[in-house]
C-alpha cells in the first residue's frame, strides 16, 4: 500500500516535470530570439558599413 | 517537434536564406565579390613583364584610371599616388617576393597580392582626402613600415 502510493507519487512527479519542461521551452525561445537579434544586428551593421564605403 | 521549436527553426532557416540571397545578388549581379583575378605571372620576371615594366598611374578614359603597382618588401611602387575626385581606379598589382596585402583605410579596397598572381581591384573615389594604404599581410621584418598614401583632390 505504502509502496504503491510512493510509486504513484513518483510517476506523477515525473509527469508534472515533463509538463514543466515543455512549458520551459518559452525560455529557450526567448534565448534563441536574443541570439538571433544579435546576429541580425551584427549582419546589418557589417552590410551597412560595406555599402556606405562603396 | 515542439511548436516553439518549429517557430525558431523556420525563422532561422528563413534568415539564412535571406542573407545568402542578398550576398549572392551583391556578388553575381552587382559585381561586389572579393577580388579574385585569375591571371598568373612569373614572380621572378615581374619587373620585365608588361605592364609591370612601367609601374605608375595611367589614364584610361574619362575619369578612368589604372594604377599598375608592384608590391615588394617593404614598399609600394608607385607610392604617393594622386587622383582626381570621382575617378574610377583599377589597381593592377603583382609581387615579386612574398604575399603582401593592399588595404586602403576607410574604403572597401582590401586585396591579397600573392607572388605568381596578378591581382586587380576597382574602386571609385567619390570623396576628396588623403587615404592611408597599408600592407595587411605579414611580409617580413619591415612589414610595419610598409605604407603609403593616396591623395584624392
Amino acid at each position: 500500500m505504502m509502496a504503491e502510493r510512493q510509486l504513484s507519487r513518483s510517476t506523477q512527479s515525473v509527469k508534472s516535470s515533463n509538463a514543466e519542461d515543455e512549458n520551459s521551452l518559452r525560455g529557450t525561445l526567448v534565448s534563441v530570439g536574443v541570439v538571433g537579434a544579435v546576429i541580425i544586428i551584427v549582419w546589418v551593421s557589417v552590410f551597412w558599413l560595406y555599402m556606405s564605403r562603396v | 517537434m515542439h511548436r516553439l521549436e518549429e517557430i525558431w527553426m523556420t525563422l532561422s532557416i528563413g534568415l539564412l536564406v535571406i542573407f545568402m540571397v542578398v550576398i549572392g545578388f551583391q556578388t553575381f549581379a552587382m559585381g561586389m565579390g572579393p577580388p579574385s583575378h585569375k591571371e598568373t605571372i612569373d614572380p621572378q620576371k615581374v619587373s620585365q613583364t608588361a605592364p609591370f615594366d612601367d609601374p605608375g598611374v595611367k589614364k584610361m578614359g574619362e575619369n578612368e584610371y589604372e594604377v599598375v603597382m608592384i608590391l615588394q618588401s617593404f614598399q609600394f611602387t608607385p607610392s604617393d599616388i594622386e587622383l582626381p575626385v570621382g575617378a574610377e581606379v583599377t589597381f593592377t598589382m603583382a609581387s615579386p617576393d612574398v604575399s603582401h596585402g593592399f588595404q586602403v583605410a576607410g574604403t572597401n579596397i582590401n586585396a591579397m597580392v600573392m607572388p605568381g598572381h596578378i591581382q586587380k581591384i576597382t574602386h571609385t573615389f567619390n570623396e576628396p582626402g588623403e587615404f592611408l594604404v597599408l600592407c595587411n599581410e605579414y611580409c617580413g621584418i619591415g612589414h610595419q613600415m610598409m605604407s603609403t598614401t593616396i591623395t584624392v583632390q
